[in-house]
């Protein structure tokens, strides 16, 4: 066994996204629709939007793939 | 609900299910073969049996016409991360059980080993807290009430 993964729920706060205005943004897209556009479940998407998850990089990039921006644009992390 | 919760919350039903049967046949037993209840007790693991049913929460990642269960990488990571604790729980529970075992059996009943009858219950009590801390685990890393909000 490898222990734990090195992907963690996102750390104390630490972790924080704009994706809730971004779906608002882009015809108030429902959860649902990012979920399936992305590739994962909607309780996903609920637990990044919560900043409870942080995303792999493949999954964070095409978050932003799906909103037309960076991944900084979507994702900040604080210092 | 993903996969992972259903097979959770499923095993914990057997579990404790399995646990209240125990209870009942420990003085069932006694009262039936008119023993007492520490002699029932051990006989009455067999309904520790039940928990070969905890097998059919595989049921729950089947494919669904057609497709296969919706297991996204979150979905692996909470799956992963709970079985390494039910993994680890396991462990100091064997260890702590058998070390226990014979510090009773030695002080107490002045044995110098574990009675053989004694492993196959460590291997019970060790599996049972396995699925315990691992389905614990999975239902509290997806939160205990899953937020499914509208927005």
């Amino acid at each position: 066994m490898d222990g734990i993964p090195t992907m963690t729920p996102a750390e104390n706060g630490r972790l924080s996204n704009k994706i809730r205005r971004l779906r608002f943004e882009h015809g108030e897209m429902t959860q649902q629709d990012l979920a399936e556009r992305v590739g994962v479940t909607r309780q996903t998407i609920i637990a990044l939007e919560a900043d409870r998850y942080a995303p792999s990089l493949p999954l964070a990039l095409r978050v932003a793939r799906t909103f037309g921006v960076r991944v900084e644009d979507v994702f900040q992390i604080k210092d | 609900m993903s996969p992972n919760q259903k097979a959770a919350r499923f095993t914990l039903t057997i579990v404790g299910a399995t646990l209240l049967l125990y209870l009942i046949a420990v003085p069932s037993l006694a009262w039936i073969f008119g023993r007492s209840l520490i002699e029932a007790a051990a006989p009455a693991c067999g309904v520790f049996g039940l928990l070969g049913l905890t097998a059919l929460a595989r049921f729950y990642y089947r494919p669904v016409s057609g497709r296969p269960a919706m297991m996204d990488e979150r979905d692996k990571l909470i799956e992963e991360r709970s079985r390494f604790i039910g993994l680890n729980v396991f462990w100091v529970v064997w260890v702590l059980g058998s070390v226990a075992a014979w510090a009773l059996l030695r002080y107490a009943a002045g044995r110098i080993t574990i009675p053989v009858e004694t492993l196959p219950i460590l291997a019970l009590a060790g599996w049972l807290v396995f699925l315990l801390a691992q389905s614990i685990a999975i239902l509290a890393q997806y939160g205990w009430n899953s937020h499914d909000d509208p927005r």
